[in-house]
């Protein structure tokens, strides 16, 4: 078959959905689409059937910038052991409270506290 | 505006919805919610400064790397605060420069604690003892602002502050297992610091602007119960160390389940920080200010490299 | 029985632990250099990705402190912060001040490079607890490598003043640079046994190849091998700046020695 001109056509868009107002949005694939406007309306369909959402963004594909699969080195953060940043690297600060007869609390004890009127 | 804007929105707030940057809302609850993370983000900012002066000093290496790590935070809280507040003020033209030249200005303020002296390496775990437990019980109730970007990123800051508390925990808990001159040191920090965390909280007369930001469910809780809640946990902790409080008046009411306190000096605090006056307040601004003018030359070259290289590409 | 304890020559041990102590010394010197940026660096952003750099350094030097101490050295703690700065046997360059943020990114682009170097030749070392740990951080350092080699292009190819302090700085680093590639008075030794392949002449070839065509990039002038030796930090001679930054690490450590902190 003779090679063709190829006619104009459609972006791609990545969509990212907001599932409530206290989510941030997430990544959950991409669409084709004349326009920004038709990529939301068609995302809507594509990607929210069943679910639920508060809010989508479209972006097109050319605007992503991404991180090469191939480095992963990019990623190693966590080579040696950073527990000093960690609740779980200090565990001894529940048995010392005990020693001053005081149970040891976290962020949700806190957190817990505002709840309660 | 019109009223029947605004009671559609005052509608939303009374209905626990979320707003976002991009709504509609009165011009009055934008300049307030960027206030309120304006002056939250500097002051996280600014509360590096003082545990900054102990990490060079700090005394072992996994005191050292958890201290890095820990103001390492701070700022990464003062990044996320700034970037909400600066979507927020996207209307107004405001961007990053203009966040931080206001505090040079006198035009954002800073959180009374961070203007105070940090001498001995005590101070440096009261802070994430207790200036950062009285932080986290303030971004606690912040939780359920009704402005989304702001609840949405707390989450985050909360989930990390949780490595801060230990962290702060386990400075104090070495010294008060520790030789006297370590528990005097104590003592000294603790009763330097309770007095500016009883003002951390505010006045129980809350200003005009707050009681709006009440109002809006900006915020959600008064100065007096979230300074209750802090005293209520902290104080048995304190006490149990065998610590003393600089307070006579401290007391629990089981009839009215209300501490009584004495009063910090609201007056002096007040105007601490609204002029900048406090012991250490000149010293950080100008930190942040060389931070920021003396390497403006850095950023300028960046953006200048960016459009080279996007040329070359 | 591991490595550790098993039964070293007297040569073997004195020279491994000579090589440790060039490691632990230079990263916990640029760690605790990084850390004096955290809160002054040119953007919040970067304040947060230098901080995390500066804590892989003195992470990195914690490791090779804690090899030392399996070899018979004494607590890591006490390694890090109570010898005195002649025991030390970090390169010189490494203990200078901060100076501008040019001065920063060019100095840790050149300890970068040679260290990943370095790392990289001891992925055949035959001291395995050595080798095993270098797996590891050599994946982390290449991160840090890839950051300082942005910033350094992108100062250069900036011109302006960003490129006049790059040059300042790189005038004022490279008589500093020579006993970056000195592996001290093991030199030898470290090579027979097998602990460190390759001579400090390979080490400073290696790392000429890399920086120069990055020079060449950027147009800055190639001052030339560095050559002129100003004084071995690898031997225990260092600078005055050096002492400054012990008094101010171990004051805390030092106000009492047998506290726990």
């Amino acid at each position: 078959m003779e090679h063709q001109e190829r006619s104009a056509h459609y972006e791609v868009y990545e969509v990212f959905i907001q599932r409530d107002d206290l989510s941030h949005h997430v990544h959950v694939g991409s669409v084709v689409a004349p326009s920004a406007k038709l990529a939301h309306q068609v995302a809507r369909e594509n990607f929210l059937r069943r679910e639920k959402a508060v809010n989508i963004w479209v972006v097109k594909q050319e605007h992503v910038h991404a991180t090469s699969y191939e480095d992963q080195d990019f990623f190693a953060n966590q080579m040696l052991n950073k527990n000093y940043r960690e609740v779980s690297g200090y565990a001894e600060n529940a048995k010392k409270w005990k020693t001053f007869k005081q149970v040891a609390i976290t962020v949700d004890d806190l957190v817990n506290d505002i709840k309660e009127h | 505006m019109s009223d029947v804007q605004l009671q559609i929105f005052m509608d939303r707030i009374q209905q626990g919805q979320k707003i976002e940057s991009t709504d509609w809302m009165p011009d009055d609850y934008r300049k307030l919610v960027i206030k309120q993370i304006h002056m939250h983000g500097i002051s996280e900012v600014m509360g590096a400064y003082p545990e900054k002066e102990w990490v060079p000093k700090a005394p072992n290496l996994r005191r050292k790397l958890a201290l890095i790590a820990k103001v390492q935070d701070e700022i990464g809280h003062g990044q996320l605060l700034l970037r909400v507040a600066e979507d927020a003020a996207k209307p107004f033209g405001k961007v990053r420069d203009d966040m931080i030249t206001d505090l040079f200005v006198n035009k954002v303020k800073f959180h009374n604690v961070f203007h105070m002296e940090a001498p001995t390496w005590a101070d440096a775990g009261i802070i994430g003892f207790l200036v950062d437990g009285g932080a986290i019980i303030t971004q606690a109730s912040l939780l359920e602002s009704s402005y989304g970007p702001y609840a949405r990123v707390l989450q985050r800051i909360c989930a990390e502050e949780s490595f801060h508390m230990q962290h702060g925990e386990s400075v104090v808990l070495s010294l008060a297992e520790g030789t006297a001159e370590q528990r005097e040191m104590l003592q000294a920090a603790v009763t330097r610091w309770w007095p500016s965390m009883m003002f951390f909280f505010g006045p129980p007369e809350m200003s005009s602007g707050a009681q709006r930001m009440m109002e809006y469910k900006i915020r959600t809780r008064t100065n007096e119960e979230l300074r209750q809640k802090f005293i209520n946990r902290y104080v048995p902790r304190v006490l149990s160390l065998g610590m003393t409080l600089p307070d006579n008046q401290l007391a629990y009411h089981a009839e009215t389940k209300l501490w009584t306190y004495t009063e910090p000096d609201w007056e002096k605090f007040s105007y601490m920080v609204q002029h900048n006056s406090g012991p250490k307040s000149q010293a950080r601004i100008e930190l942040r200010r060389q931070a920021h003018e003396d390497q403006k030359w850095v950023r300028d070259a960046m953006i200048r490299a960016g459009q080279v290289i996007e040329a070359m590409a | 029985m591991n490595q550790a304890e098993q039964q070293l020559s007297n040569n073997y041990r004195t020279a491994l632990i000579d090589l440790l102590y060039q490691m632990a010394d230079d990263e916990l010197t640029i760690g605790h250099r990084s850390s004096e940026w955290l809160g002054i660096a040119p953007d919040l952003e970067e304040d947060i990705a230098f901080s995390s750099i500066s804590q892989d350094e003195v992470g990195h030097a914690t490791f090779y402190f804690e090899l030392l101490s399996e070899l018979g050295e004494g607590d890591p703690d006490k390694l890090a912060f109570a010898r005195t700065k002649e025991k030390r046997q970090n390169a010189r360059v490494l203990e200078r001040p901060n100076h501008d943020w040019a001065y920063t990114i060019a100095r840790g682009y050149f300890y970068d490079v040679f260290d990943h170097i370095r790392l990289q030749e001891l992925l055949q070392t035959n001291y395995t607890p050595l080798q095993k740990g270098v797996q590891k951080i050599l994946r982390e350092e290449r991160y840090h490598l890839l950051h300082m080699e942005t910033w350094f292009e992108r100062l250069g190819v900036a011109k302006g003043e960003a490129k006049g302090r790059l040059e300042n700085a790189v005038i004022t680093i490279w008589p500093d640079l020579t006993d970056l590639f000195s592996l001290g008075r093991s030199n030898e030794i470290l090579r027979k046994e097998g602990i460190f392949p390759i001579s400090e002449s390979a080490l400073s070839d290696k790392w000429t190849q890399q920086v120069k065509p990055l020079f060449d990039r950027t147009e800055l002038m190639w001052p030339g091998t560095p050559h002129v030796m100003t004084g071995n930090g690898r031997l225990g001679v260092h600078t005055s700046d050096l002492q400054q930054l012990l008094d101010m690490m171990t004051e805390v450590y030092r106000s009492d020695l047998i506290a726990t902190w």
